[in-house]
């Protein structure tokens, strides 16, 4: 049973904005402005000063909306805070994202206005997102009830929980730049109402999320934490960064949001034990939820590699077998295959170096590619497109394509691009990660990427967890 | 739960004490199936000549006192005592050292025990604010105090937990055998990490406990010296 409380956060049926205004700049516009945009339920913009906002009226107060209320986003500042945070709970309302900022993060007094806001929350029984937080989105219901600018493409299955607003924002703008899509964001900030269990076991349930991100600075119930997440992955993936690993950043990490960061040893003790898959940093983060999402679990470690430069070729293969997995030598029968395609000069052993013959680039990255797809050797394709084949529209076309159709045919076998190239060919890269076909920038992030998809799944392979049609 | 082991918590507990004896520990471990060294609580010089020889040379002494949680500081530590007059001189030498320090002290005893052979382990435990009790495993000595190389995780594990704890370790050559080096029975130390993740579950009143040196070989698992901290009521 999914929890009513947390999915009148994603899927309300009203919201009220409490702080509406029409002054450019101000948090209440912003936040007016996102949530009109793209959601087609109803809105009710509270403000005494305002008659409309955004053509939409505005009443004074919570009391004098003429509806019940799903979700009330709330903007005002943090003294006014708790008192509006009553009313919501006499009419009922059943979630409220705090946006405000100044609360337990701020010291002693806002740490007693923090309290006196979650004491009439829960005699409304109110589920509180925040306070100091960045606020949610349900990409597929075009709501925006966040900071950030614009209404993300639906269609998305990746959702992503962050406790940093700012950069974990950041991380989510880059990635809606990669092509990635998304389902549900939540910035959840000082946590004061909702505990991380609540939100994995929610989104656990939620069909429409099929890759789990987390970015944390602390678990709060951390048992609990850990005992959900040993139920999800066997089903889908979670991955998770944390910072605060080190005693230094640890003390930032509690000024920053009154959180209290426990010992690293801990959560990398829970993360191995329960499955969840560790990124070391937001792009690391991306990357991972990008290969997860757009292409199947490999079945093995073997790692075949396309490339145009044996020098990144054989860079990529020691970052390969450094991140556990494994650059065998082809089978002679496959080599012999490749041969007939390429230079005499080149190498079929694997990595496959077809050399600089960028005339011929379209058919070797294209036949090359499905042989490896063909043989029983290979568990993942790793093409590189380097530079001058990177410059090449028609190549890139031609990976994707050979990817889709391979794919498509039912192997049952990921490919990953390693992307080294310049800022000018990035509109190339456009081409292959709208085809879902995901590109990592550079042989190191390319290997620590791939290793940690694969690392995921040895922990299914040793607990006998079936990932068949994944 | 054995009910020998709440005894023995309850012991030290009714004695104030958060920490128990070396043997109360080691009872505790044994009440779980967990192999620990032969010891004998000897109280006079004679007892500790008899438990020796019933033992068989060379045995360690190691000093009984609720007051000493660390007996290496105080000299209360022997080992590889050879002989009868040896055990004797121990004796009294650990005694009149830790008097030295301490004045008059609860001196109860010395524990005598067998001396093993093998690879140094350590198996301890700690307590996680967030987290709750993890269990971590380590090759001991240099490994533990130079490389940091040891692994945890939360309680209770599973077989293929304590499997891939041991498989983390950077050191696990070293018990799995290596150039003719005698190897150590893995399946025994996974028996032994479940047995202790178990007794951790139990006692959630367990707040931090250091089983060091834990020696093994090709034959068992043997914990030659353990201390087991209880939570401050």
């Amino acid at each position: 049973m999914k929890d009513e409380r947390i999915d009148a956060i994603f899927n309300p049926k009203s919201v009220a904005l409490i702080g509406a205004s029409n002054k450019e700049g101000k948090m209440g516009y912003v936040f007016a402005k996102n949530i009109i945009d793209g959601y087609r339920g109803k809105v009710y913009m509270v403000n005494p000063s305002e008659q409309q906002v955004f053509g939409l009226t505005c009443y004074p107060n919570v009391k004098s909306i003429p509806d019940s209320i799903d979700l009330a986003v709330i903007v005002i500042p943090a003294k006014a805070v708790p008192k509006v945070m009553e009313e919501l709970a006499e009419k009922g309302t059943k979630a409220a994202v705090v946006i405000t900022a100044g609360f337990s993060e701020a010291g002693p007094e806002g740490k007693k206005l923090e309290e006196e806001m979650m004491v009439a929350a829960n005699k409304g029984k109110i589920k509180v997102v925040g306070p100091n937080c960045f606020g949610i989105y349900n990409c597929n219901i075009g709501l925006n009830a966040s900071l950030g600018v614009g209404t993300p493409p639906r269609g998305g299955d990746i959702s992503f929980v962050t406790q940093s607003g700012a950069y974990g924002m950041a991380i989510f703008a880059c990635a809606l730049d990669h092509h990635m899509k998304f389902a549900k964001i939540m910035a959840h900030g000082n946590k004061a109402g909702i505990e991380d269990y609540e939100i994995l076991r929610y989104l656990g349930e939620d069909d429409e999320t099929k890759v789990i991100c987390l970015f944390l600075e602390s678990v709060n119930k951390g048992r609990e934490f850990f005992e959900e997440a040993k139920k999800i992955t066997p089903k889908k993936p979670i991955v998770a960064t944390k910072t605060g690993r080190t005693a230094g950043a640890a003390r930032a990490a509690a000024s920053h949001t009154a959180a209290l960061a426990g010992s690293f040893t801990a959560y990398e003790a829970a993360f191995k034990q329960s499955g969840i898959i560790f990124a070391r940093n937001g792009m690391d983060l991306i990357n991972i939820a990008k290969g997860l999402d757009w292409q199947p679990l490999p079945r093995g470690p073997r790692v075949g590699i396309v490339t145009n430069s044996g020098g990144t070729g054989v860079e990529l293969a020691d970052l390969c077998e450094e991140a556990g997995l494994v650059v065998p030598e082809l089978s002679a029968e496959t080599q012999e295959k490749i041969k007939e395609l390429i230079p005499p000069y080149a190498s079929a052993r694997n990595p496959v170096d077809m050399t600089p013959v960028w005339p011929k680039f379209v058919e070797l990255y294209s036949k090359i590619i499905e042989i490896l797809y063909e043989c029983d050797e290979i568990d993942i394709i790793v093409p590189i497109i380097l530079q001058r084949a990177a410059m090449m529209p028609e190549v890139c076309q031609a990976v994707a394509d050979t990817v889709n159709k391979c794919l498509a045919w039912g192997y049952k076998k990921p490919t990953y691009v390693c992307w080294v190239s310049v800022r000018s060919a990035l509109g190339n890269m456009d081409i292959l990660q709208k085809n879902r076909v995901p590109c990592f920038d550079w042989p190191e992030r390319t290997a620590r990427a791939v290793g940690a998809i694969y690392g995921y799944v040895e922990f299914l392979k040793r607990r006998a967890i079936s990932f068949e049609g994944r | 739960m054995t009910g020998e082991a709440a005894n023995l918590i309850k012991m030290a507990r009714d004695e104030g004490r958060n920490f128990m004896l070396e043997h109360e520990a080691k009872a505790v471990l044994r009440s779980y199936g967990i192999s620990v060294t032969q010891d004998m609580f000897c109280r006079t010089p004679d007892e500790a000549v008899h438990a020796a020889r019933r033992i068989g040379y060379p045995v360690a002494m190691k000093i009984v006192s609720p007051q000493i949680v660390h007996k290496t500081e105080f000299g209360g530590v022997r080992l590889n005592i050879a002989n009868d007059e040896d055990v004797k001189s121990a004796f009294d030498e650990m005694f009149s050292s830790a008097r030295k320090r301490l004045g008059d002290f609860d001196f109860r005893g010395v524990l005598v025990s067998e001396m093993v052979r093998g690879h140094e382990m350590i198996i301890g435990s700690t307590r996680d604010a967030q987290f709750g009790q993890m269990i971590m495993f380590g090759i001991g000595g240099i490994n533990v105090e130079v490389f940091r190389d040891v692994s945890y995780r939360l309680v209770p594990i599973e077989e293929i937990d304590a499997l891939e704890m041991i498989s983390e370790l950077k050191g696990k050559k070293l018990i799995e055998g290596y150039r003719g080096s005698e190897r150590v029975d893995t399946n025994i130390v996974v028996s032994t990490l479940l047995a202790v993740s178990r007794l951790l579950c139990d006692f959630d009143e367990i707040e931090e406990m250091d089983l060091n040196p834990v020696f093994g070989n090709a034959k068992g698992v043997k914990v030659a010296d353990a201390r087991i901290f209880l939570t401050h009521v």
